[in-house]
């Protein structure tokens, strides 16, 4: 055990920071419309040379989280694409209203970075550590939702955020696996890449979990379970295909995540095991999507939360 | 200054667009924000019949002036406006609140020409008005950015986040104006949280700041004219409004904040009011 625990150690490239810096400027360097906003967060989110190469492009708004994401809404609709990084916490909960009304309902593209994700900032606490951003997010209708395995998806997700429609939240925390991915593996958001093949049972994980899971898998190697690994990095939109294709193919599956059991990649998952497993459930509610307005009634209709729409729907699925 | 016509002319299209609210609640019975609506439709009025520039054939046309209206409960304000300056058929505003309408209660953003940005929850609106000002004073455009906000609205922290980095960014292109009709929800805004004075907070935060009277079209005019008040500060203006204005028994009245009435006595009644209210100012121009 305590060799797999140096190898991860070695395993960790020290900042996140100094990646996100790097290539943001190289995208900044090709497209004159990506702008930086921070809320005191130039120095710790490594975009030095940036600042100084187009200090025209950076708006530090202070300490006020709610402003910046505002801001950055209105930098959108200008057509630029702003970046804004901080803490995981008070680029989430903080401003949690502003992300909804004024980035994910109106659709806009504004990136979102987080630093100390998880228990990153081990010593900081509760205030500080956030197991529960994700969870927060994920209902948001409109939003995508990023937990990096290691430096190439962490670097492909900053590149291709800016072609996405809406806001996305890249989650990350103090050290990045330097390489977790195969070689020249193909990068899609809401695509899983599968990192071993198992025959026994398969690991979903996400974030800092795909390697420690990849270790936890060499380890059952070791004791002749088969254990497949899957970096599931983006966990909305979620890979449903490649979640049917594990489940036709191992009866148990396992959820890995520096994150709550509750709404994160565990919840993902299950929302589509729950589609295949013995006893089928149906989910009645609202869609992912914001809803339409009219009276409260016909409302209900129209989202089939009445009596009688429920009563058809569950007769429906009985007869499925 | 405005020529007596013009200020006749501005002040008869905002007493139609009363009558056309008004016009609403008949056909549509139900209930809506009514207080603050009539508080601000001068202000509405104004901004959309000489002020901003727009053009309602080219609703995206780039060197178009930005309105945010930040308080977004009083869309129906602004759906009546922007259909009496052309953006859409009159028919439209008869649905309002149905079902999938296209004039919902709070602002979609995107439901109709004209419309900006969604709008619901308040402190929302100066922020994304600071972004887009700041957006354009990068890109060297001549575009402004118009906020209208309710001096309740004043009390979220955000607001005032929100003046921090307008005078940081000299987005002199930024105009707020707070709609001041006193009274929010609960009764008198300053017995709740006292605000005031709003002008010498605004001046404080290092911008600078007008009051007018918000119900008087050449006022407002005057204010929104000679933007930026002074060069590289971002510009607020207090207007002293009356909640419920024009109808005299729900002027000041918390009662009238929202407005659920079926009762043809009652509107015509207000209708009515609206009419003497208007008759009378228009008598005082002479």
């Amino acid at each position: 055990m305590v060799n797999f625990i140096k190898e991860v150690k070695e395993e960790w490239l020290n900042t996140s920071a100094e990646v996100f810096g790097k290539v943001f400027l190289e995208l900044a360097d090709n497209d004159k419309r990506i702008v930086f906003v921070g809320a005191d967060t130039f120095r710790s989110s490594g975009i030095k040379e940036f600042v100084e190469k187009y200090p025209d492009r950076t708006f530090d708004v202070g300490i006020a989280e709610q402003n910046a994401i505002g801001f950055c809404a209105g930098l959108a609709f200008d057509g630029k694409k702003p970046f804004f990084s901080a803490i995981a916490n008070f680029l989430t909960f903080r401003c949690y209203e502003q992300i909804r009304n004024d980035l994910a309902k109106p659709g806009l593209n504004v990136v979102l970075v987080s630093r100390g994700s998880g228990i990153a900032y081990a010593y900081a606490g509760p205030t500080h550590n956030t197991t529960d951003e994700i969870g927060a997010l994920r209902v948001m209708p409109g939003i995508t939702i990023f937990d990096p395995g290691d430096v190439a998806d962490f670097e492909n997700a900053i590149r291709k955020s800016i072609e996405l429609k809406g806001p996305i939240y890249i989650r990350s925390y103090k050290a990045l696996i330097r390489k977790i991915n195969p070689e020249g593996y193909d990068f899609k958001f809401g695509k899983g890449v599968v990192i071993k093949e198992g025959k026994d049972i398969f690991l979903i994980a996400s974030g800092t979990m795909v390697y420690q899971s990849f270790i936890a898998a060499q380890i059952l190697e070791t004791k002749g379970i088969s254990a497949g690994v899957v970096n599931m990095h983006t966990i909305k939109p979620v890979d449903e295909e490649l979640i049917n294709d594990i489940s036709s193919r191992v009866k148990k599956i396992v959820t890995v995540e520096e994150h709550s059991i509750i709404n994160g990649l565990g919840s993902a998952v299950s929302e589509v095991l729950v589609k295949n497993c013995g006893s089928e459930q149906l989910a009645i509610g609202f869609p992912d999507e914001y809803p339409v307005n009219g009276p409260y009634e016909e409302l209900l209709e129209f989202y089939e939360l009445s009596g009688s729409k429920i009563a058809a729907r569950v007769s429906n699925f009985l007869n499925k | 200054m405005l020529a007596k016509k013009d200020i006749i002319n501005l002040m008869t299209k905002s007493h139609e667009n009363k009558v056309t609210f008004l016009e609403i609640i008949r056909r549509c019975g139900g209930d809506t924000l009514f207080g603050g609506v009539l508080s601000s439709l001068d202000i509405l009025t104004v901004l959309y019949n000489g002020i901003l520039k727009h053009d309602p054939e080219n609703p995206k046309w780039e060197d178009r002036d930005i309105f945010l209206l930040s308080g977004g409960h009083k869309a129906i304000g602004l759906y009546v406006v922007l259909q009496s300056a052309g953006y859409f058929e009159k028919d439209i505003l008869w649905t309002y609140n149905e079902f999938k309408c296209r004039v919902p209660l709070h602002l979609d953003g995107k439901s109709l020409p004209g419309l900006e940005f969604p709008f619901g929850s308040l402190g929302h609106g100066l922020s994304v008005g600071s972004g887009i000002a700041a957006g354009f004073k990068h890109d060297n455009k001549s575009n402004r950015v118009f906020v209208l906000t309710g001096d309740g609205e004043m009390s979220e922290g955000s607001v005032w986040e929100a003046m921090l980095s307008a005078t940081k960014y000299h987005l002199d292109n930024l105009i707020l104006i707070i709609d001041k009709n006193n009274l929010t929800c609960d009764g008198y805004l300053d017995e709740i949280v006292p605000l005031s004075p709003l002008d010498e907070k605004a001046r404080a935060f290092g911008w600078e700041a007008k009051i007018i009277n918000g119900h008087d079209v050449s006022q407002i005019y005057e204010s929104l004219s000679n933007i930026p008040y002074k060069q590289g500060k971002p510009n607020c203006i207090v207007a002293n409004t009356i909640k419920g204005k024009g109808v005299n028994f729900a002027e000041n009245r918390i009662d009238y904040h929202s407005w659920k009435t079926k009762s043809k006595d009652d509107l015509e009644k207000a209708a009515e009011s609206i009419e003497l209210c208007y008759r009378e100012e228009i008598g005082k121009i002479g």
